[in-house]
This record gives structure tokens, C-alpha cells and sequence, in this order.
């Protein structure tokens, strides 16, 4: 084998530009360090997002498609998920899955972080709400988030911007809260509602979920990059890292990438950071396996994979006499979080956070209708369809998963990416704790949607296509037996190899994690910069 | 609407295939004058299918031949000659024998008709994409909040 190409050395190699990979960039560059990130996917062209053609409803199924088994595309590796009856979803570019998610921003309350003192199951975190709570603030105002300050189900933040409309569909479902006496809110949202550091404000397309060509909505490539770019920060598409090496002293010596043509680099760095989320970190420290490091880098706690929580997922549809408005963000409108704290009498531990989603475009609903069996063909489709299309709300219920070694990431033996790296392999089922908790869920979302006016209910769980919050497998705590990395983020193996995803969660709260992994990840970055000059002791 | 450009010399189906498939078109979703809707076999499914179904022809082929061939059986003629009743029937019979039976083609049909732009219109869609100019949308009252805020702090303690 020839020798891999060697690159110039820089002091910060940070490995996937998405949410986490981002944020960190963009806080580490005032240190005015040599930083070089390394994607594997390439900046995506927003000219070219579905929502800019008139079959997007469909195109979003091909490319645009959230299983990287479904789009195979260059950028993508193959996820063995077959034994999990969750799929994996993910995006691979600049700006990682945040070019797909709905951009439904709610926080992780305190509780999360003392789940084994509270609950009596899991584990603590080894660092609090209170300590992320600047940071959560910082990129709401980094990334322009919009809300409605005074949410009583969390300590009071202001988001910086309003919140993005709630339509005649948010007014019917408040009202049914209300009448319930249940707790909702408008949702804090990653959508600019107003101009925003140059950013134009959502026009209501009303497809996020297949990226927004207005750049309104706060992916990492049109929030965090450009900021991070214009510091100095260096960006390479296009190139995949196959493996982290190591020095005989046991640090981190850089990564071995392969670029867009197939050509082995290695590429020196000081300080190693993966970002890479919850399936692909332990991916690629898995496949860093050396003579020192024999089961996988960092790997010497054994639990480098491990724990995996993929927050179960349920919906229920609720179908109404009276149109409501389609348009407005698609995923992120308004929540519910009565139910997001223990309560013993309910059956199951810790909680679920509910969230209102808007309807389908007209071809989406006619497919799914005729799906399943409920469109039918002659005379009766006009009158069905139109009692069908912007005639239905949807609940999504978010489960709270805990961890379990049992689920967990692994590699697969057979199959691999194009570049030959061995793909990830995932084993997952859910607890009869989350059963229980999504059951309740889903009795619960059928409840409001009736005592809103629903004349029929539909409800589904758990969704197999809903594997986009991968979190646990590099878990963070203070004991190097029982954690991967410490409570700042570094390994405890490797002392200048640093993890920076959802990977490090210890806990996985029940709710979108995205605004908490990029907390995370800055308040990483910011005891990087505190500790530069002993950051290794 | 941009699938009705099919130049008809490059037609993949046969005069018999593309009568047949006109006839099913008109039965899977039909016209509606009322709401200023038009039958399926007017949106351009043909054009549609070679474009993003490619992979279905051969098998719709062997379907629309089946279709021809019930009718033949029941009603000693094509089936794009039988009455709209008569067409129900054979399609309504082979479906049961057989669910998947032109499923294919109605998810098709639907996907292509939901675009057109006299069907978007009907809708009170303007026929366009999404983007760039997106849409109105009405912010919604936020006074409903108030009952919400007055029943207090529901987040649970855990600093002492």
C-alpha cells in the first residue's frame, strides 16, 4: 500500500461540519488557531432543494430522502439498521442533517440532567442545565431563534426573535390545550422570522424538512459556516476520514482521509474533534482500532457504541370538518410538554414532549390516502380528497429513550462505503418503558386532537422513518470506567481527542436535541479555550 | 402543465395500450366540471410515467393487456370501448382478485394529477413551486397563551 499523501499540520482538525462540527468551529476561531474541518459531503446548492421545483413533494423522496440507504448518494455511507425497528436518518454536507430537520428548537429542561436523582434510572450527567444555559442563549442569538418568551414549562429565556406564525392550525390546537387546561406553547424555532445577520425571514414555503432555499431556516451552513469561514476557519468537502491515528505516546496524531478522487491523505493535527453524530462517531472510533487501542480509540471503557437513543416516535393525525391553514414552517409550530416530567402514576419513567406539525401538500396526501385504501378510485375521490387535503393536524409524540448498553452501534462485517471503511452496524429495540410512554402518548394526542374538533383520529408508532436524534454512543461523566469522554468533552484515553456531538449525551431528554447538542458543543469549545495552556494534563 | 408534451411518434405504448390506459385514466380519478377539475387521462399521466416511472412501464403493459383481456371475456370488447360501469366492473373484479393490481399506476396517476396546474388552481394553489415567493401565512393569536402563563411554572426543580 503506498503511503497516504501528507498534509501540512494544523493545530485543530475538527472531523464532519454539521450542527456540532460547526458550532465548534465558529467558537474556537477567535482563538485565531490553524482549524481545518473535513466533511465528507459537499456544500449543497439551495437553488437545488426540492421546494424550488413543482414536483417537490416528490423530489424530497429521492435525494432529499432522510434514509442515506434510500438516497445513496457519493456523500453517503450505507447504515446497516435492519435490526433496529427505528431507520437511521441523517444528511451528509455542509451543514449535516440541519439541511433536513424541521428546526423545532425546544431545549432540554433541568430535570434531564438528573435523571438517576430524580428517577432513580440512568445516569447524571456530569454537568447541568445551569452550566448550558449561556450557551443555549449564545446560539439562539448566533443562529437567530424565534419564540415566545415566558414558556412555563422551562427557567425563562428570551429568544431573540418573534415566533413563527401558529395559523388557524396552532389557534385550534391552543384552544384545545386550553381547554384541557395541558400546557403548550409556541415552539422556539431555528427560523428567522425577521432579518438576521444578513438573512432574509421565512416566507412560509412551507417545506423545510427538505431544506429551505430562502435560507431562513438555520442550518449550519447558512448560520454557523459563513460566520466561521470569514475568521479563518478552513473547510474541506468532499474528503471522508477512515481513521483517526495515534502517536506511541498514545495522543492523537490527525486522521486519514480519502479526498472526492479517491487519493489517501493524512492530515496532522494538534487536537483531534469528532463531530460526526451518534452513529458515525463511534463509527469512525471504532474503525481507529489500533495496537493501543485494540477494541476502537477511546474505547478502553468498552462503551463506545453504546447506549444509543433514538427517540421513539408516534404521530397521531387528526382529520377536521373545517380547513385549517397549510402554510407556515412545516415541523415547527407550537408544543406540548405537559407531560414531559415523571409522574409515577402514569405507568413509565421520565416523560414526552408533543409537537404540532402542519399537513401535507396535495400529492403527498392523495398518495397516502390512496395507500391506504381510503381515496378511492371514480366519482367518490374528488369528495374524499377534499375532506382529506388541508383538513388534517399532526401530533408528533418525541419518547424520552434511555440508555441501554444493549443498543448500540457496531461495524459491520460485510458490508462498506465506497471508499472500502466498514459501514456502521445498528442493534436497537425499545424498552417496555418507552412502550408505555409512547402508548400514553398517543392516547393522549388522540385526546386533544378530539377536544379540538377532530372527527377522526389516526395514530401510528413507532414510526420506522424517524431515526434523526442519534445520541448516547461517546457518553460524557467524570468516571473513565463508565464514560467515554469527560465532563468537558475530552476522552479519557486520548487527551487531545475531543467529542463534540450528540454522542456525548448521557441522557437523551424528550425532545428535538439539536439546540442541546450545539449548546453542548460551544460550552466544549468555551473550557477548550479556558484551558488552552494545560488543555493535554 | 409540463407532462402533456409526449410527441405522440414517440409513444412507448401501442394504439390498443394507450386507448386502454386513457380508459382506466378517466375511471381512477374523473373529471368533476363542477369544481373545474379534469379527468385523470387529461394531466398528462403518459408523459409523466416516462419521465419518473420508467421502471413501470413493462409491467403496466402486462396490466393494461389483462384489463383487455377481462374485458374480452365479460364483454366480448376492448376495454377502452366498454362504459364507464362496464370499466369499473373489470377494473373493481381484477383488484380483488389481485390488491396490487394497478396500484402502481393510480399512486402515479394521483402524484401527476395533484400537479397539474387546473387541478392546483381548484385547489386554490397558485401552479408553481413553493419557492422562491412561498406563501401568506396568518400569525395566529397569541393572547391564547394567557391561561397557560396564569396556571404558573411547571418545570421540575433539581438545584437545592
Amino acid at each position: 500500500m503506498s503511503k497516504p499523501h501528507s498534509n501540512q499540520k494544523v493545530d485543530v482538525l475538527i472531523i464532519g461540519a454539521g450542527a456540532s462540527g460547526a458550532a465548534v468551529a465558529w467558537s474556537l476561531a477567535e482563538t485565531r488557531m490553524h482549524i481545518l474541518c473535513i466533511e465528507q459531503g459537499d456544500w449543497v446548492n439551495p437553488a437545488n432543494y426540492p421546494s424550488t421545483q413543482r414536483d417537490w413533494e416528490m423530489a424530497g423522496t429521492r435525494d432529499y430522502a432522510i434514509s442515506p440507504n434510500i438516497r445513496k448518494l457519493k456523500a453517503d455511507y450505507p447504515i446497516n439498521d435492519e435490526e433496529s425497528p427505528i431507520a437511521i436518518a441523517n444528511y451528509n454536507a455542509v451543514g449535516g442533517s440541519t439541511i433536513l430537520y424541521s428546526a423545532h428548537f425546544p431545549r432540554f429542561h433541568p430535570s434531564d440532567f438528573r435523571v438517576r436523582s430524580l428517577d432513580g434510572v440512568a445516569d447524571d450527567w456530569p454537568i447541568s442545565y445551569f452550566d448550558l444555559e449561556p450557551f443555549f442563549a449564545l446560539n439562539d442569538t448566533n443562529i437567530g431563534v424565534a419564540g415566545l418568551t415566558g414558556d412555563p414549562a422551562l427557567p425563562h429565556h428570551a429568544p431573540p426573535l418573534p415566533p413563527v406564525p401558529l395559523g388557524t392550525m396552532g389557534e385550534t390546537m391552543a384552544r384545545a390545550f386550553n381547554q384541557l387546561g395541558w400546557h403548550w406553547w409556541p415552539s422556539d424555532t431555528a427560523i428567522i422570522t425577521r432579518e438576521h445577520e444578513g438573512r432574509e425571514p421565512c416566507a412560509n414555503i412551507g417545506s423545510c424538512n427538505v431544506g429551505c432555499p430562502k435560507g431562513a431556516k438555520s442550518s449550519a451552513d447558512v448560520s454557523y459556516w459563513p460566520v466561521a469561514l470569514r475568521a479563518g476557519v478552513q473547510l474541506k468537502t468532499r474528503c471522508r476520514v477512515r481513521e483517526i491515528t495515534v502517536g506511541s505516546n498514545g495522543m492523537a496524531t490527525g486522521a486519514i482521509y480519502y479526498d472526492e478522487d479517491g487519493v489517501e491523505h493524512h492530515q496532522q493535527a494538534e487536537i483531534v474533534i469528532v463531530a460526526c453524530n451518534g452513529v458515525g462517531t463511534p463509527r469512525l472510533l471504532l474503525n481507529s482500532a489500533s495496537s493501543q487501542f485494540p477494541n476502537g480509540l477511546a474505547n478502553r471503557s468498552g462503551l463506545v457504541g453504546k447506549n444509543l437513543m433514538l427517540h421513539p416516535w408516534g404521530n397521531v393525525q387528526g382529520i377536521f370538518d373545517e380547513p385549517v391553514d397549510r402554510f407556515g414552517p412545516e415541523g415547527s409550530c407550537m408544543l406540548s410538554q405537559q407531560f414531559y416530567e415523571s409522574d409515577a402514576s402514569r405507568g413509565f419513567v421520565r416523560g414526552y414532549n408533543m409537537q404540532i406539525t402542519r399537513g401535507r401538500g396535495p400529492v403527498l396526501t392523495a398518495r397516502a390516502a390512496l395507500w391506504r385504501g381510503e381515496l378511492p378510485w371514480g366519482s367518490q375521490h374528488h369528495g374524499v380528497f377534499a375532506r382529506l387535503y388541508n383538513h388534517s393536524i399532526y401530533l408528533g409524540i418525541c419518547v424520552e429513550d434511555l440508555p441501554e448498553e444493549c443498543n448500540q452501534v457496531t461495524l459491520d462485517p460485510n458490508l462498506t462505503d465506497a471508499n472500502g471503511i466498514a459501514a456502521p452496524k445498528v442493534n436497537y429495540r425499545l424498552s417496555e418503558n418507552s412502550r408505555r410512554m409512547l402508548a400514553h402518548g398517543l392516547e393522549k394526542g388522540v385526546e386533544v386532537m378530539q377536544v379540538a374538533g377532530a372527527r377522526r383520529t389516526e395514530t401510528v408508532g413507532p414510526i420506522r422513518m424517524a431515526g434523526w436524534h442519534l445520541l448516547g454512543t461517546a457518553r460524557m461523566g467524570t468516571n473513565p470506567q463508565t464514560s467515554v469522554v469527560n465532563e468537558w468533552g475530552r476522552s479519557h484515553n486520548v487527551r487531545n481527542l475531543f467529542i463534540v456531538d450528540g454522542s456525548v449525551f448521557v441522557t437523551s431528554g424528550g425532545v428535538n436535541p439539536t439546540t442541546t447538542i450545539q449548546a453542548v458543543a460551544l460550552y466544549i469549545a468555551d473550557q477548550m479555550k479556558k484551558r488552552l495552556a494545560n488543555l493535554f494534563d | 402543465m409540463t407532462h402533456s408534451t409526449l410527441i405522440t411518434s414517440d409513444h412507448p405504448l401501442t394504439l390498443i395500450h394507450r386507448q386502454a390506459l386513457e380508459a382506466v385514466l378517466e375511471i381512477i380519478v374523473p373529471a368533476e366540471p363542477a369544481m373545474a377539475l379534469p379527468s385523470a387521462s387529461d394531466v398528462g399521466v403518459p408523459g409523466y410515467l416516462q419521465t419518473h416511472a420508467a421502471d413501470y412501464w413493462p409491467h403496466l403493459e402486462k396490466e393494461l393487456d389483462r384489463l383487455d383481456e377481462s374485458a374480452f371475456r365479460q364483454f366480448a370488447q376492448h376495454f377502452a370501448d366498454l362504459s364507464i360501469a362496464e370499466r369499473t366492473r373489470v377494473t373493481r373484479l381484477l383488484r380483488n382478485e389481485e390488491p396490487g393490481f394497478l396500484r402502481r399506476l393510480a399512486l402515479e396517476t394521483v402524484t401527476c394529477y395533484y400537479q397539474d396546474d387546473r387541478v392546483m388552481l381548484a385547489l386554490g394553489l397558485e401552479p408553481r413551486a413553493p419557492a422562491p415567493k412561498g406563501h401568506d401565512a396568518y400569525a395566529g393569536d397569541f393572547t391564547l397563551v394567557v391561561p397557560v402563563i396564569a396556571r404558573g411554572e411547571i418545570w421540575r426543580r433539581t438545584e437545592p
